[in-house]
């Protein structure tokens, strides 16, 4: 096992990564850009280096100063986390040939992966179903008016190198297409440091629905069951759950050989997501490798009591993979909520700010990956993602409303948060009776507003309670004189009785 | 004791004496808010966070304050207050962002990816001026208002801050 790894990332997943480094024995190096001095994944780590300031092409992106600060640590092994660098090709050559462990796939593999049009070419090669769409990447605005054409309309624009819905559009006509090509091919470059995109028919209705799974260096593979993640607002993910609803055990079986398959096929190791899109009639397609570790990679730790980066780090150390399929179960149900720092009111555009306050959600069957704390300043330069509230529970049923009352107990003063639609979310009616497609926001939560005090606190009487507790806040802080109280604090007996020792009376 | 608040464009009263009942770790008050009287408790947990007892109501309050604004959180609900008396030296977040219609303007930090108009150009309500970027999402800025574009400020590439304006427009009356 390696003796100390780097984290190339930031965060809530760099905690995440940190924990399991401690829980193993090994020391932890983090890496952090100038705004980032003070977040709690410098606080946690062993080792913590500075590689530059705070855009990430200076700092999160720079694959020179990770390296250089892998070395001047003498860092054995890079954890890429998600995001940033996690699935560049690029990267992971670079720490081969620096003789430092890259944990994840060789790049070889992850160059194929990574690359969504060279894997849908693969992986059509072999009779794997995937859904109609163009043969390769672009970066030629008129190439993809072609293609759109070609592949008839409506049609989802993605990026070539990487995702989280970055870059992703729906297209439904001609009229729309150049400027959202455009925009789109600058949020990948933005993002991945690439701007190539791709085009697929657009599948209305869609779930999307996703298998883990885990792979050794010497051919051994196995899946860890599926994810639902069909929650989506601007193709970003909000909430995944394990199992899903729209799997009998045949499709779940079907679609997890499949997802060995694609393993096999494309020689891919360690930790990665084999995502398909299943349509309104059961059949499913493959998507892409999700050649990292996931957002969402806690609901399936809980429903399969895996530790999946603890398997990264022993994979990328060279263990033999110890776990076979048929020791592996789906146990109870977990739903995961990513908290972002958004506001609500003005169409969930990211809220940047201090976060005067806040506590965490906790209690049993509540896992809260968290990377802010009180007094933590949410900075505008990287992803809004705050932390991750998951719940686990024997039933479905039982985790929404798990997962609903730590919601409704989960105060984060100061920035705007989604913290309220999350909740709503999960007690809608079409949520608890499971029928959730990639339209599900959209078609349910159209007109969604945060509540006014109209609809909540006047009628519950909680605006009068918080006019008093504002009042009574207000003195404190301004350590009044005049707040007229007649309690006298009465002196503890500790204060009175002067010195005492036990036993003083038994010399 | 005598506070005003500012909630969602009401003004509200408090108004907190002193009560005769006495009770170990906590204060008891009679408040007063409209037609209403309370008769309650509060035991301070930490700097940020009251237990308040009513009619044998136990609430949890989780409270912040910045600038002027409060943020009292309870039961799954925030609610925003505003000192009334230290309001009216402060802009409300709102104005900034929309109350001014000649100024183009970002409601937060970000980078202009692209000036969708030139000087001169004739604009209409709610047609894109400027695209800005920030926390990699990339957002439009309307214009509020029908006029013709008098000046542009910044350009690709620049880092721009909430207030500050990015496009001034001259506005039909």
């Amino acid at each position: 096992m390696f003796k100390k790894t780097l984290i190339a990332n930031r965060g809530e997943i760099s905690v995440r990564v940190i924990r399991a480094c401690r829980e193993l024995g090994i020391t932890s190096v983090a890496v952090y850009s100038t705004v980032d001095r003070d977040s709690m994944h410098v606080q946690l780590a062993d080792e913590a280096v500075c590689i530059g300031e705070a855009s990430p092409e200076k700092s999160y992106l720079n694959i020179d100063a990770i390296i250089n600060a892998a070395r001047e640590t003498n860092a054995e092994a890079i954890h890429p986390g998600y995001g940033f660098l996690a699935e560049n090709h690029l990267f992971a050559e670079r720490c081969e040939t620096e003789g430092i462990a890259f944990i994840g796939p060789h790049s070889k593999a992850l160059k194929l992966v990574g690359d969504k049009v060279a894997s849908r070419k693969v992986t059509e090669a072999v009779g794997i179903p995937i859904i109609p769409g163009m043969k390769g990447k672009s970066t030629d605005v008129d190439e993809c008016m072609v293609e759109a054409d070609k592949i008839g309309f409506p049609v989802l624009l993605k990026a070539s190198a990487g995702g989280g819905g970055k870059g992703m559009r729906v297209i439904y006509s001609k009229d729309e297409l150049k400027d959202a090509v455009e925009a789109g091919m600058r949020e990948a470059k933005s993002a991945f440091g690439d701007p190539s995109v791709y085009l697929e028919k657009y599948i209305e209705q869609p779930r999307h629905i996703e298998f883990q799974i885990l792979a050794d260096k010497y051919g051994n593979a196995i899946h860890l069951f599926e994810r639902e993640c069909s929650i989506q607002r601007r193709h970003q993910k909000i909430i995944e759950e394990s199992p899903s609803t729209a799997l009998d055990d045949d499709m779940r079986k079907r679609m997890g050989d499949t997802a060995l398959k694609v393993v096999r096929v494309s020689e891919y190791s360690n930790a990665g997501t084999v995502e398909f899109l299943v349509d309104e009639d059961k059949n499913f397609y493959f998507l892409e490798v999700n050649a990292r570790l996931q957002v969402e990679h806690p609901v399936t730790e809980l429903v399969t009591g895996i530790d999946l980066v603890h398997s990264q780090l022993r994979i990328a150390a060279g263990e033999k993979l110890w776990l076979k399929q048929h020791q592996l179960h789906q146990n109870g149900h977990s739903i995961e909520c990513r908290i972002y720092a958004e506001d609500p009111q003005h169409n969930f555009l990211p809220s940047a700010g201090k976060i005067l306050f806040m506590k965490e959600p906790s209690g049993p069957g509540i896992r809260h990956d968290c990377g802010i704390y009180s007094g933590y300043n949410v900075s505008v330069y990287y992803d809004p993602i705050l932390s991750k509230l998951i719940a686990w529970a024997p039933t479905r049923e039982t985790c929404c409303k798990r997962v609903a009352s730590a919601l409704a107990d989960f105060p984060i003063l100061g920035i705007k948060t989604n913290i309220e639609f999350l909740h709503d979310v999960i007690t809608h009616p079409e949520f608890s009776a499971g029928n959730t497609f990639t339209d599900f926001i959209s078609i349910n939560m159209a007109d969604w507003r945060p509540k006014s005090l109209d609809q909540s606190g006047l009628a519950n009487g909680i605006l009068d309670e918080a006019l008093i507790v504002a009042a009574v806040f207000s003195s404190s802080i301004k350590k009044s004189k005049t707040l007229p109280t007649k309690t006298e604090s009465i002196p503890s007996p500790w204060q009175t009785l002067g010195e005492w020792r036990i036993g003083i009376g038994l010399d | 004791m005598e506070m005003e608040y500012l909630v969602e464009g009401k003004t509200y009263t408090v108004k907190i004496d002193a009560d005769e009942n006495r009770q170990e770790k906590a204060d008891c008050f009679k408040a007063t808010i409209g037609e209403k009287q309370y008769q309650f408790n509060v035991a301070p947990i930490s700097d940020n966070c009251f237990s308040l007892l009513y009619d044998n109501n136990s609430r949890i309050a989780y409270v912040a304050e910045a600038e002027g604004q409060i943020y009292v959180h309870i039961d799954g609900i925030t609610i925003n207050l505003e000192d009334a008396v230290s309001q009216q030296k402060t802009f409300s977040r709102d104005s900034l962002e929309f109350g001014v219609k000649d100024e183009v303007t970002t409601s937060m930090p970000g980078k202009v990816v692209k000036v969708l108009v030139k000087e001169g150009d004739k604009v209409q309500a709610k047609q894109p001026l400027v695209i800005v970027e920030s926390m990699k999402m990339e957002n439009e800025i309307k214009s509020l208002t029908d006029g013709f574009v008098k000046s542009i400020h910044f350009g690709p590439g620049d880092l721009v801050e909430p207030g500050q304006p990015i496009i001034k427009l001259e506005v039909d009356d």
